[in-house]
């Protein structure tokens, strides 16, 4: 699915908004959820188009209805992966799966500041060991159409680390490893 | 459900072989991994659960390591085994529950215990006695890459990706468990929990709820798994239970100074209750063994040794008192046996 605002990116952020008791859904890029994160709603330029003048006379007369307009707007975020919202994740502490931390990668990092201090993590990493020699010819394969995703999805950071992969598969390939 | 040969498994730590292991009882560390093609195991249904766990049972039957390792359903054991096996520190409490796709994984030493399907998808805990980090972590790393091959959830900024994000980063909880008696008899407890605090140190009980400590059993664990490499963060409790170690024994000699024959009579007394009790709460009995062993440490009482020392704080668990029964039990009547057990072990450490 193509961003609804700019059209150009994959859409990644999936929005709720609640106005006027009317649900509306935006499907986003990651740059453009966070341009209107930052500036809330004045960044839907059609927004007041929605408000018809009897919904704007009405609410002249009727102090609550403009209540409800000036509440503001609650937006949600849901995990590409598994799609917890993030109002689920704060009240149960718990994420859905794995990519949840991805989806809500911004969100959390003043959450893990406040948990732990910090928000990077300085410790082992995987060694990629996982890499069967026997299944090299599959993986390779795999790894090459994962690739291919990636970079249609401008993932860089993941088409890096399966550049990688690849490198180390394909070095192993040369027979420097032949002996094994 | 007739009892599993785990709970008669031999444990490692029990034997008390490690340095300080008087006060040092025992060092712990626990993984937190996840695999990446999978929602944490609350979002799991029945059919990913049995999948996880079949990738985690073909991992171990190819493993030099583990392949002789004991693996159990947690739903082939009744309610009292999986409580026996929390008393032993081999599974978590909430994995005692109910709930489809818990697997326990112990190997044949009994320094490896790996629960399959609690929180995260995979918790690596390696037990060793005494003040010994530096080797448990060197033993929990190689099991942890045992399991690499099932592409952990990890994400280069956040590190391993755990449920709760309390774990992240390096999913490492390092604690070391101490015996303590003198700095509480000495009101020092709420200075040495400031103090580990100050330095992102946890200090609680080992036994016993809240700030209910029971039998002056401590556990000092690193707070924080983000931010400090899995060495920094061993160092950080590694060091604050040698200090422990040394304040415990300087508190200790001051007792002895100060009190003199009235420690010896306090001691003796509690070996003599012990000896001859016939009703006694776990609390009770756990006071007691906390004081019998210290006595033993400054040569006041029989010698006591680390292994039987260890066997009588889990003896006397209530659990563990119902296996000695070979039944189930009333909590009145669990005081009953209990003082049995007591009576009995306390024959092998008779004064000569
Ligand atoms: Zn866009
Ligand atoms: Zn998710």
């Amino acid at each position: 699915m193509m961003c609804e605002r700019c059209q150009e990116r994959e859409a990644e952020v999936h929005i709720k908004q609640i106005i006027n008791g009317e649900v509306k859904e935006y499907h986003l890029c990651r740059e453009c959820a966070e341009t209107m994160g930052l500036e809330g709603i004045d960044l839907f330029p059609h927004f007041n188009f929605d408000l018809s003048w009897e919904n704007l006379l009405g609410s002249l007369f009727e102090p609550f209805a403009a209540k409800e307009l000036r509440r503001p707007v609650r937006t949600e975020i849901k995990c590409q992966g598994c799609g917890l919202d993030y109002s689920t994740f704060q009240k149960t502490g718990k994420f859905g799966c794995p990519k949840c931390y991805e989806s809500f990668r911004d969100y959390i990092k003043p959450l893990l500041r406040k948990i732990h201090g910090a928000d990077r993590h300085r410790g082992s990493k995987p060694e990629l060991s996982y890499i069967e020699k026997d299944a090299t010819g599959d993986e390779l394969e795999k790894l090459k159409k994962e690739l291919k995703e990636a970079v249609e999805k401008e993932e860089y950071e993941r088409a890096a680390k399966i550049r990688d992969r690849i490198r180390e598969l394909t070095s192993k390939g040369d027979g420097s490893d032949g002996k094994a | 459900m007739a009892k599993h040969n785990l709970l008669a498994h031999p444990i490692e730590w029990v034997k008390g072989k490690g340095s300080n292991s008087n006060i040092a009882v025992s060092s712990r560390i626990r993984l937190a991994r996840n695999l990446s093609d999978f929602p944490f195991t609350h979002r799991c249904d029945h059919e990913k659960l049995y999948a996880i766990v079949d990738k985690v049972k073909q991992v171990i039957s190819d493993s030099d390591l583990l392949k002789d390792s004991d693996v159990v359903e947690m739903d082939a054991l009744d309610s009292l085994s999986r409580w026996v096996l929390v008393e032993k520190h081999l599974i978590s409490p909430p994995f005692a529950g109910d709930g489809p796709g818990r697997v326990v994984v112990v190997d044949s030493k009994g320094v490896i215990s790996i629960m399959v399907n609690e929180e995260d998808h995979l918790r690596i805990q390696v037990i060793l006695a005494g003040l010994e980090l530096n080797e448990v972590w060197r033993i929990a790393k190689k099991v942890e890459m045992t399991f690499e091959k099932l592409d952990y959830a990890f994400d280069s900024d956040f590190g391993y990706l755990t449920a709760c994000p309390t774990n992240v980063g390096t999913g490492m909880r390092a604690s070391v468990m101490v015996h303590i008696p003198a700095l509480e008899m000495s009101k020092q407890i709420a200075t040495l929990i400031n103090e580990c605090n100050r330095i992102g140190l946890t200090v609680r009980g080992t036994y016993g709820e809240g700030s209910d400590v029971l039998g002056s059993l401590y556990q000092i664990s690193n707070q924080i798994t983000l931010g400090l490499g899995e060495e920094e963060l061993i160092d950080k409790v590694a060091s604050a239970v040698r200090q422990i170690v040394t304040e415990e024994e300087r508190a200790r000699a001051v007792m002895k100074r100060k009190l003199g024959s009235s420690l010896d009579d306090r001691v003796w007394r509690a070996f003599g209750v012990m000896r001859y009790c016939r009703n006694i709460s776990t609390r009770e009995a756990l006071e007691l063994i906390s004081l019998i062993k210290m006595g033993s440490d400054m040569e006041i009482t029989p010698k006591l040794s680390v292994e039987d020392w260890n066997n009588l704080v889990l003896g006397v668990q209530p659990n563990h008192v119902q296996l000695y029964a070979g039944k189930e039990l009333t909590p009145d009547e669990r005081d009953v046996y209990r003082a049995a057990f007591l009576r009995e072990r306390l024959k092998s450490i008779e004064p000569k």
